[in-house]
């Protein structure tokens, strides 16, 4: 089936990797498979949305805005996902995505994962243990941070 | 109107009924002798002698006597159907009309009625009256007068004849029947009060099945569905009630007219028995008397039920008419005067002394007067309670005061036609009332027939034109040649357009009625002109397409000799749209002939696998599913309680081959394949080959596609009645796999259609928008303006305006700036609740 190279490309990806190869079947086929020239934006900053973007060929530039202007932030390359939390949640979209190359992006929308949460359980499952390890993973690294912070903040108080 | 029915009968149909009284006594005599020929057959032919006699004036000898006789009687049987399948298709003429009589007049004082006799009687009342409870009195019209005369003149016959054989014995026969003429009258009394009771239970019911559709998500909303299904269930039961008790009285009728009948061979055996064996009378008496007795029964029991139809159809009459015969009517002349062209309003407005009644919470006016002059404007001031909006009726000409005068340029606005009031007078209000129809059609309201097919409609029958002017002229109906209400030449149409797109334009609504052309299906009676401008127009588009790579990969044109990946296989294929707006091509994969071309084209086989692959690999994606997921089913190709069917079909395809299907079988799934559109699903791969030799055989299938209803071919230089004019001007679809490619496409086909000139032209197609029933199809803003443009178009001499001030002060300032821009020497009456508004505008009374 011709549905078979996208479950492959989601399948290298960390976010779904645990997740079984039928119901990633049955999430590319809800999915619409979009192409995005080079320079074009996928998503903007602070926009609403409910889609996640994973990336099945081409590399996307996220870009942030700041007051010296705009930045880019990272490149992100081939079988990259984006955007899966504004996906799960209602939140403003974090960066600007857009198509440094030309791209061909997977467009997971939330009503359709969602649904496939809902018919099958242990999707939602992994999900969480996913996101869990991600949040374990982020706080061990703001924990990091902060006690460098401490340190520096110290370091200047006695010099 | 006549005060009861057979009034009404004989005033209208006077002529009617004696021809039908004519004709049934004609068939009189074949009665007679069909009855008399057997008798003489056996008598005279059959068993006698003295041959030859001579029948009709020609010695016959007994055979051919026999059958001269026979041939008579068949004659008579002829004779006799035949008068009474014309007496039957006569009365059923005459009362079908009368019918159609009594209805048109029935709505034409409908329409005279005043707005407040709608409050005593609603819409959901006055369809049942017009629709099921008059429909039977059309049979009965017919037959009034001829069936009781047939029946009983055939029953005096009998009589008569029983009588000429033993008075005694007559006298017995018809015995009975002065008790049952006193008894039958007192329980049928009671039946037709029974019947009053059921039609006012059946329209209490149509009011409450009125209040549950016009109120539904009012219900829902609020938890109501239980609580009227109760109520329904009551007037139900009720209904079910009063039908029973009907029932039981009227059979009980029956059954005593019944026994009663059969009660008299009793005494016939006993008296007539007594009779014979006392030798007063023959044997043969008796039984001849005993037989035509026996043929009593019939004549006697169609009186019976014809005088049981008649009091109930009486009834109904007059309960009918008891609502619409209201004192509070406009005359006919107000509403179908002569049309005076030339009459065109205009002056002073003198409000002299006018009050009303006041209505549940607000004060009655008393004695108001006021006089503007045109290009004045005047602010009335008031809040609800103060009757400000009863009053500004009331100067609108739209209800009449309980005493004082309204005069414009000298005319009394209340009585004057309603053509001249609508001419003069515009009322805007905040809530603008469409027709179901096109934007046209609700624009030009009122100016005269805008869409022939309204009031020419197709039909069964005898369709002519001269057929259905006679028809209305002898039912005093009403008929275009016949009302001075014309059809809108073009002329007129075309300057009215003009002027109607000139006053949207100013009031907003030019870019949404430009839209709405762009969107809207040229059809197959698009104007000449346009579709010219459109194919010039699409050539340019076309042509800026290719040119553009941006473009290019926007949208994928329509060629004849290139694949088209954004749309479906059964586009590419047939190289066609379906000519049903949105219709897919299940219906064309069902088609015998389509099967055969595609075989002839050496694709059948192929598309079959592929609908095969299309439904293994949905059912082995939906394996898992469960049954009633909403969204999984939205995303299916087939419906999930075939899923088993399918797969069925598709692995016999497989396994066995696709000619080894039947033809129903290959066709689902051939649907299953035409639908594959190649860049949106997926779900299949469509090979380089296969795209290549679809392509080639689009010219093998031009012949079936030339001949099927269901499909029209895509061809450059030729419009498509199924598809948009927007979709027509650039014959091609967007790529599904482009995000915003639609908007894109959009602005694209807009900013060219500006540049090339054709903006209006499209606009004027856009007034061919159907406003959907009650102008469901636009917003309240849309209907709003629609409703001042529509106002504006008559240039009126007095423009009222209810209502403004509530809301933001801008925007009604603004209006009103633009309702005296378009009208400048109009008499402008406003009506506000709030002070500061009034005091900008112009001279404020305070009420």
């Amino acid at each position: 089936m011709s549905l078979d190279p996208e479950v492959e490309a989601l399948r290298q990806s960390a976010f779904f990797q645990d997740i079984g190869a039928s119901h990633l079947k049955l999430l590319a086929f809800m999915s619409d498979s979009v192409v995005y020239r080079s320079g074009e934006t996928v998503c903007e900053q602070g926009d609403r949305g409910d889609t996640a973007f994973f990336i099945l060929d081409g590399m996307a530039d996220i870009v942030v805005k700041t007051d010296q202007g705009p930045l880019v932030a990272a490149s992100l390359p081939k079988l990259s996902l984006v955007g899966e939390i504004a996906m799960l949640c209602d939140i403003p979209r974090t960066a600007t995505v857009i198509a440094k190359t030309d791209m061909q992006v997977m467009i997971i929308t939330r009503e359709a994962f969602f649904n496939l949460m809902n018919e099958f359980p242990d999707v939602s499952m992994k999900v969480i243990r996913l996101l869990a390890a991600r949040l374990a993973a982020t706080t061990q690294d703001l924990a990091q941070s902060r006690s460098e912070v401490a340190s520096l903040q110290e370091a200047a108080a006695n010099a | 109107m006549e005060k009861t029915l057979f009034r009404f009968i004989w005033r209208f149909s006077a002529r009617e009924q004696i021809i039908i009284l004519f004709i049934t006594c004609c068939s009189f005599p074949a009665l007679y002798y069909s009855l008399v020929i057997p008798k003489n057959i056996v008598n005279e032919a059959i068993s006698g002698t003295d041959f030859p006699r001579s029948y009709l004036w020609i010695p016959l000898d007994q055979v051919p006597y026999l059958l001269a006789l026979c041939f008579a009687l068949l004659a008579m049987v002829v004779i006799n159907n035949a008068l009474r399948y014309i007496l039957n298709i006569y009365t059923g003429i005459t009362g079908e009309r009368m019918l159609r009589r009594l209805l048109y007049e029935l709505l034409e004082r409908l329409v005279r009625f005043q707005p407040k006799c709608f409050r005593r009687l609603s819409s959901a009342e006055i369809i049942p009256i017009i629709t099921s409870e008059s429909e039977q009195l059309g049979g009965f019209i017919g037959e009034s007068i001829a069936t009781p005369v047939y029946q009983g003149g055939t029953l005096l016959v009998y009589i008569g004849f029983i009588l000429i054989q033993d008075p005694v014995l007559g006298a017995a026969a018809i015995a009975s029947y002065p008790l049952q003429a006193y008894l039958i009258p007192k329980l049928q009394k009671r039946v037709v009060r029974l019947n009053r009771a059921r039609s006012k239970n059946i329209r209490a019911l149509s009011r409450d099945i009125n209040e549950m559709v016009t109120a539904a998500s009012e219900m829902h909303a609020r938890a109501g569905s239980q609580l009227h299904l109760l109520t329904v269930s009551e007037r139900l039961y009720q209904n079910f009630r009063v039908r029973y008790e009907i029932y039981k009285r009227r059979f009980l009728i029956k059954l005593l007219d019944s026994f009663i009948s059969q009660l008299a061979p009793f005494f016939f055996y006993a008296i007539g028995g007594y009779m014979v064996i006392q030798g007063q009378i023959s044997l043969g008496s008796l039984v001849a008397v005993l037989a035509a007795y026996t043929d009593l029964a019939g004549p006697w029991r169609e009186l019976l039920n014809y005088y049981q139809h008649m009091v109930e159809m009486v009834m109904r009459y007059e309960s009918v008419i008891e609502h619409f015969d209201h004192k509070e009517m406009s005359e006919r002349d107000q509403i179908m005067p002569p049309l005076d062209k030339n009459a065109v309003l205009s002056g002073e407005l003198v409000v002299e002394s006018i009050s009303l009644e006041g209505e549940a919470g607000t004060d009655p006016v008393n004695a108001f007067s006021v006089v503007a002059h045109p290009g004045e404007t005047m602010v009335l001031v008031g809040s609800e309670t103060t009757g400000r909006s009863a009053l500004l009726r009331a100067i609108g000409g739209l209800e009449e005061p309980l005493s004082g005068k309204v005069r414009l340029g000298g005319d009394d606005l209340h009585r004057m036609s309603e053509m001249a009031r609508a001419q003069a007078v515009a009322f805007i209000a905040k809530t603008h009332h469409m027709f179901a129809g096109t934007l046209r059609a609700n624009l030009l309201y009122g100016f005269g027939i805008v869409e022939p097919e309204m009031v020419l409609m197709t039909g069964v029958g005898d369709q002519r034109p001269a057929t259905r002017l006679h028809e209305a002229k002898i039912t005093a109906s009403a008929h275009p040649d016949l009302i001075d209400f014309p059809f809108l030449d073009a002329d007129r149409r075309t300057d009215l357009e003009h002027k109607a797109l000139q006053l949207l334009d100013i009031f907003g609504l030019s870019d949404d009625v430009y839209q709405m052309g762009l969107d809207l299906p040229l059809g197959a009676d698009a104007p000449d002109a346009l579709r010219q401008t459109i194919l010039a127009v699409r050539a340019k588009i076309r042509a800026l397409i290719a040119a553009d790579d941006q473009l290019s990969d926007l949208i994928d044109l329509w060629q004849k000799d290139r694949f088209n990946r954004s749309a479906s296989l059964g586009e590419n294929i047939f190289f066609a749209v379906p000519v049903q707006v949105g219709a897919d091509f299940n219906q064309v994969a069902g088609d015998t002939l389509a099967l055969k071309a595609l075989a002839k084209a050496g694709l059948l086989q192929d598309l079959v696998i592929l609908g095969a692959d299309v439904a293994l690999s949905i059912t082995d994606l939906f394996a898992d599913v469960s049954g009633d997921n909403t969204l999984l089913s939205a995303y299916s190709f087939m419906p999930i309680d075939e899923f088993e069917d399918y797969g069925r079909i598709a692995r016999r395809a497989k396994t066995a081959g696709a000619a080894k299907l039947r033809s129903a079988q290959q066709a689902k799934l051939l649907a299953l394949a035409l639908a594959i559109s190649p860049l949106r699903h997926r779900i299949v791969k469509i090979s380089g080959q296969l795209e290549e030799r679809i392509v080639k055989a689009r010219g093998l299938l031009r012949s079936f596609v030339d001949a099927s209803p269901l499909l029209t071919p895509i061809e450059e230089d030729t419009i498509l009645p199924a598809l948009s004019l927007s979709a027509n001007l650039v014959l091609g679809r967007r790529r599904p796999d482009r995000r915003g490619s639609l908007e894109k496409v959009n602005q694209l086909v807009r900013d060219v259609a500006e540049d090339q000139g054709v903006r209006s032209d499209i606009t004027r197609f856009g007034l061919s928008f159907n406003v959907g029933s009650g102008g469901a199809n636009l917003s309240p803003v849309q209907r709003f303006r629609v409703g001042l443009a529509s106002s504006l178009l008559r240039e009126p001499a007095l423009i009222i305006c209810d209502g403004l001030g509530a809301g933001s002060l801008k925007q009604d300032k603004d209006l009103l700036e633009k309702i005296r821009f378009c009208a400048p020497n109009a008499i402008l009456v406003v009506g506000t609740s709030e002070p500061s508004f009034g005091a900008e505008m112009g001279r404020t009374i305070d009420l």
